[in-house]
């Protein structure tokens, strides 16, 4: 009896494995259990570090991060239309000053800084010179990003404003395009000669090689601060609070200064 | 469930059926597995087909929008315009329903009228569900915004447009410049939004791919699963069927050979089995059943069990059938095991039993019992014997006491608790070492454990504590019980208490060593630590002193008073003894009126000094004795080791030497050795040592001294004297050896001698020449303690036939002195005899007038010291006087001994004095030379 009680029960435990076994490719992401997700809305110029950031705390927390990337002003009006999200990471800090306006904000915190540099194509081939005057050059196809819908475009305006030149320069402005990685796609394509864009894009691998940059005098271009919100949307607000504590630490500005946020000025 | 029966072939029956029951739950399954998930990629795929139909007709409604703004800017009337709008207006409609269904699930509606030549215009209905861990659509969450913005601006665009128709031809330039470039933010916006739908597009086709692939493998892993796992479901079957009717095969052949061993066993088992229906009915019965109970089976079987076998009780009383212990399990089910009754055999006679009864049972209800049964007679009697021995020991006298091998007391009886005070159940489980007095060594355990634990017995005496605290002792017999295998399972004591033993034998003991009377340590116990003072002086290369004390003039006090009285004398005296020494000094007593005194550790023999005076000061105040005060002094001889001796014995003579030395020097005295002492010693220790055997060698000869008849001068008696001719020493003195004679008892024999001696010769004499001649004999004070000593004057008196007037026994006043009565009940016996009694040496003691009244004596002895100056000495000559008128007076003859010249004589015929002897008659004669004298008959006048 003993022996039949060890047959039965091996054909039930092989029963059970093959359903197991069957079954098991089948635990797509549609099937797991849900889990606690944060919504990030990240500026693109930050979108590496951030991501890099939120892989390590998907792990360390057993939690689903996703992040929205684009310009900081669509992002802003995405938080305002959606209200959704737990946190918002500008590349300007006037976009957490206007997200504060709008009561968007519950706590920031500062986490590296950017700034806007020139860019031109590797090795200068038109022989650009230095100089926001440039931008007044008809000759070149100008690509400036929209105030309206990112950072760059905002801080482009101010540059061009301190210069004095922004009419004229909007007007000799080919293109004007969302974000920061449009800019360096449309430098790197070839379709722009010049752009004004973050300094630290210029840094990154897939872009060194094919984009120069040029500075612009710290009298136009000053050094901008990074600066992480917690919304008051969070539906999870100690996780977002966790991932800014992250963000802002040690570890954090490390990685930050691995995608050239930190100390932006270094090899301008 | 593996229990619902208890069948082997049903047991193997119902696992077959469950194992094919599990095989084909398996096959269930795995198809049931497969079919789910086929299903389960189904929905995925549907659902992922619909998010890519929507994101489709976002795409194209997004473009439909890119084609009305570019159509507005070349607008230039309004109902145009209005018309370019509401296209505007519906397809972003359509759009943010389609992203309200992509982020909330839902069916999705549109009807597309595309004007894109070649394709018609077309309904879609998608239904699209939103899995729930799916989380932020990003896409929609971008979009949403976007498409918000394109609203707003398409508005603005709008707004501009028709204030440009509504201006026209009069426009300004920079409305113009606005409207183209709000159309230029448009446009990005839309490429935006575009690229984000054409996003969803991706992606849904990338998912709609991979399930398809997805879907494929399952349907292909499933077909090669299966056929083998049908196979593999037969194959086990028929294998489980056949292992089932193996396993059936072999369960029948087990039965058979359970049953032929059930039998053997029934056959060869020595306990005797008989089973029994509901009702008692014997059913079956094994041979030593029916051995046993002598009956055959045929005999027991199908018949009243009870009434066959089991019908009297151990007492001779019936044993009813209702109270059957063994079928009572019938009734109720319970198991009975009995061992106190009887099973009877066919021949009448009975047995004890040990019987248990079980019951049999089936389909719940019990149809019947088993019972087995044994002869336990021997057992009873192991019993009973066992009981026996056990009631042997419990009454015992000696204690019994068995502990485990961890020394755990299991058992004592009644005598433990009777000598230890505790009661069984106060030591059961403890160990013995509550008893420990502490008194005993660590050794003496250590050795006993050492005994018993080698598997030794062990005998010794050990002192223990009872439950109260008194202390006593036993003498324990201690050994390991051994078991069958050989190794120790118990110790057992035997213990008989010896207190009583060891009081008496401490009582022994301390009399051996301890004079009873004074308590002091006596003659062996002082030769002990005298060795060992001289031991302890040798190593330390110190002195040591032996004090040998006597009292002087103790036996007066014993004479004089009583043997009660000299003891108590004796007490009071060793307490001063011991008060006035040091406490480790030693006092003890001899014997007698003889104490030593031990004094160890001295330095210098004048440390001795102050001790000697001390002890002969303790005697200066008077030791009061029954109301009276007595004054006693004490004679000390020293001896010091090393200079007088290197062992207890020479020191202990030497010291005995010095003391007689004390005495001789007036007594009250103390004297160390000296080596002259040896001297006298040695001659006192020769004439000792002749005077042993010397009354059997013939070497004492009786001297008569004539006594004259001063009125008539004739001889009418002598005095006999004793003289002692040794070869070795040749003539000794009498003053020398009859002292010694009295001190060792010698007197007594060589006294019988000189009366029988004396009397003898006296009556050959008065026989010889008819007259009534008298003769006196000297007995000395010891001589008047021996008991018989009137008894053998009698005798000598009747053996030598001689006339009792004419003895004449001279005492001296040391007789009178003691006052026992027994002195004045033989001179009052020998006085009713006849003879004489004189009174010696007169003078020289104490002289009391009272002895002369008191007494009845005949004569009166002038002693010799008188008589000498007699003739010079005034105060002798009236003291003389005066006792024979005294004497006379009493009517008491007077003797004057030691008469040496004329004058004497003369002077003593003047006055009176009736007899007289001395040299001026005649010295003394050895008895032939007196028988010559006699012969001559002459008058003496000189010798």
């Amino acid at each position: 009896m003993r022996k039949s009680a060890i047959i039965v029960l091996s054909l039930l435990v092989i029963s059970i494995l093959s359903v197991y076994i069957i079954n098991r490719s089948s635990l797509s992401p549609e099937q797991a259990l849900p889990r606690k997700e944060l919504l990030v809305y990240c500026g693109i110029t930050m979108i590496k570090p951030v991501s890099e950031i939120a892989a390590i705390l998907e792990e360390q927390e057993n939690i689903k991060i996703s992040i929205i990337k684009g310009g900081s002003g669509n992002l802003l009006r995405s938080i305002k239309f959606n209200r959704l999200g737990d946190l918002y990471l500008p590349g300007s800090e006037s976009y957490i000053q206007q997200a504060m306006e709008n009561d968007l904000i519950e706590a920031s915190t500062h986490i590296g800084y950017n700034k806007a540099a020139i860019m031109v194509r590797q090795g200068n081939p038109k022989n650009i010179p230095a100089g926001v005057t440039t931008l007044l050059n008809p000759d070149l196809y100008i690509v400036i990003g929209n105030p309206d819908t990112g950072s760059i475009g905002k801080e482009t305006k101010k540059i061009l404003t301190a210069a004095g030149i922004f009419n004229q320069a909007l007007q000799n402005a080919k293109e004007l395009t969302t974000d920061s990685k449009r800019l360096i796609d449309v430098l790197k394509k070839g379709e722009a000669d010049l752009v004004i864009n973050w300094y630290a894009t210029a840094t990154w691998p897939e872009n060194a090689e094919l984009i120069d940059a040029l500075p612009i005098d710290d009298k136009y271009a000053a050094k901008k601060k990074l600066v992480l919100g917690l919304l008051k949307t969070s539906k999870y607000p100690e996780l977002a609070k966790k991932f800014m504590d992250y963000a802002s630490s040690e570890v954090g500005r490390n990685i930050f200064e691995r995608y050239g946020l930190y100390t932006v000025d270094r090899n301008i | 469930m593996l229990q619902l029966t208890e069948h082997p072939i049903q047991r193997q029956i119902i696992g077959l059926a469950l194992s094919i029951l599990a095989i084909v739950v398996v096959l269930v399954g795995i198809h049931t597995g497969f079919r789910s998930k086929a299903n389960q990629i189904e929905n995925q795929l549907d659902n992922q087909k619909a998010r890519q139909e929507i994101g489709l007709s976002i795409y194209q409604r997004l473009f439909s929008a890119k084609a009305s703004v570019f159509k507005l800017s070349t607008l230039d009337n309004r109902l145009e315009l209005e018309v370019v709008k509401k296209r505007f207006d519906d397809n972003l409609m359509i759009i943010k329903e389609g992203l309200a269904i992509l982020h909330n699930g839902g069916v999705f509606k549109d009807e597309i009228a595309t004007n894109i030549p070649g394709q018609n215009s077309m309904n879609l209905v998608a239904n699209y569900y939103l899995p729930e861990s799916e989380g932020y659509v990003l896409e929609v969450l971008e979009l949403g915004p976007a498409i918000h913005n394109l609203e707003e601006q398409a508005q603005l665009l709008y707004q501009l447009i028709k204030s440009r128709i509504d201006l026209f031809p009069n426009e300004p330039a920079d409305l113009q410049v606005r409207i183209i470039n709000l159309i230029k933010t448009i446009n990005t916006i839309l490429q935006r939004t575009q690229e984000n739908a054409a996003r969803i597009l991706y992606d849904s086709q990338e998912k709609i791919s991979h399930l398809s692939n997805e879907y494929k493998e399952s349907e292909s892993l499933y077909d090669s699963f299966r056929i083998p796992v049908v196979v593999i479901a037969l194959g086990l079957s028929a294998y489980l069927l056949l292992v089932t009717l193996t396993r059936v095969g072999k369960v029948i052949e087990n039965r058979k050979q359970a049953e032929d061993q059930l039998q053997l066993l029934l056959d060869t088992t020595v306990e005797g089995i008989f089973g029994v229906d509901n009702q008692g009915i014997t059913t079956f019965v094994n041979p030593s059943a029916s051995r046993m109970l002598g009956y055959s089976p045929e005999e027991l079987i199908n018949r009243g069990n009870h009434e066959l076998i089991h019908h009297t009780r151990s007492d001779g009383s019936p044993y009813p059938a209702s109270e059957c212990c063994m079928l009572e399990v019938l009734k109720g089910g319970t198991v009975h095991t009995v061992d106190n009754e009887l099973f009877w055999r066919k021949d009448g006679t009975s047995f004890p039993v040990e019987y248990s009864s079980n019951p049999i049972h089936r389909k719940g209800k019990i149809v019947g019992a088993v019972i087995n049964f044994r002869d336990i007679s021997d057992r009873k009697q192991a019993e009973k014997r066992i009981r026996t021995l056990l009631q042997a020991i419990e009454q015992s006298p000696v204690s019994v006491v068995m502990t485990d091998t961890n020394g755990n007391i299991e058992y004592v009886n009644r005598a433990f608790e009777i000598t230890s005070g505790y009661e069984a159940n106060e030591v059961l489980g403890k160990n013995p070492r509550i008893l420990k007095s502490e008194n005993t060594p660590a050794e003496h355990f250590k050795e006993l454990w050492q005994a018993i634990v080698s598997g030794q017995p062990w005998r010794g005496e050990l002192q223990n504590r009872k439950k109260n605290g008194d202390l006593y002792w036993e003498r324990a017999y201690i050994a390991p019980v051994v078991d069958e295998s050989g190794s120790t399972s118990h110790y057992l004591a035997v213990k008989e208490d010896i207190s009583l033993q060891k009081q008496q034998e401490k009582k022994i003991l301390h009399q051996a060593n301890y004079d009873s009377l004074t308590n002091l340590p006596n003659r062996f116990l002082t030769l002990d630590r005298l060795s060992q003072i001289i031991k302890e002086a040798q190593r330390n290369q110190h002195m040591a002193a032996v004090l040998f004390l006597d009292l002087d003039d103790f036996k007066k006090v014993n004479d004089s008073m009583s043997h009660e009285a000299g003891d108590k004398l004796l007490i009071q005296a060793a307490k001063r003894l011991k008060d006035s020494v040091r406490i480790d000094d030693t006092v003890s007593r001899l014997g007698g009126d003889e104490f030593i005194i031990l004094l160890g550790s001295l330095h210098t023999e004048k440390e001795v000094l102050p001790i000697a005076e001390k002890i002969l000061n303790c005697f200066k105040p008077p030791f009061i004795l029954d109301g009276r005060e007595l004054i006693l002094t004490a004679s000390i001889g020293i001896s010091i080791y090393p200079s007088d001796g290197d062992n207890p014995a020479e020191l202990l003579r030497n010291a005995d030497t010095a003391m007689y030395q004390s005495k001789e020097q007036g007594r009250n005295t103390f004297n160390f050795f000296t080596h002259e002492m040896n001297k006298g010693i040695s001659r006192r220790l020769q004439v000792e040592e002749q005077l042993h055997g010397a009354l059997e060698r013939n070497e004492f000869q009786l001297y008569y001294q004539p006594i004259l008849d001063i009125a008539k001068h004739e001889i009418i008696g002598a005095e006999s004297l004793l003289r002692w001719h040794n070869p070795a020493l040749g003539e000794v003195r009498p003053d020398e050896f009859i002292p010694i004679t009295e001190q060792t008892g010698q007197i007594i024999p060589l006294g019988q001698f000189v009366i029988k001696q004396a009397l003898c010769m006296t009556a050959q004499w008065q026989n010889q020449f008819g007259k009534p001649f008298k003769v006196a004999i000297n007995i000395s004070p010891r001589q008047f303690r021996d008991p018989n000593l009137v008894k053998q004057i009698k005798a000598a008196l009747a053996q030598c036939r001689i006339p009792r007037n004419t003895v004449v026994l001279e005492i001296t006043e040391g007789v009178l002195m003691s006052g026992h009565t027994y002195i004045d009940d033989a001179l009052s016996e020998l006085n009713n005899l006849g003879v004489t009694i004189t009174m010696d040496d007169f003078g020289t003691g104490y002289s009391s007038l009272s002895y002369l009244r008191r007494y009845p004596f005949g004569n009166l002895k002038i002693d010799r010291s008188f008589i000498n100056d007699i003739t010079i000495d005034p105060a002798d000559r009236e003291l003389v006087n005066a006792t024979i008128a005294m004497a006379h007076g009493l009517g008491i003859t007077v003797v004057a001994e030691g008469v040496e010249t004329e004058d004497q004589l003369n002077y003593l015929q003047q006055q009176d004095c009736d007899m007289a002897q001395g040299y001026l008659f005649s010295k003394p004669l050895p008895a032939e030379e007196m028988m010559q004298l006699l012969q001559k008959k002459q008058k003496l006048t000189t010798a």
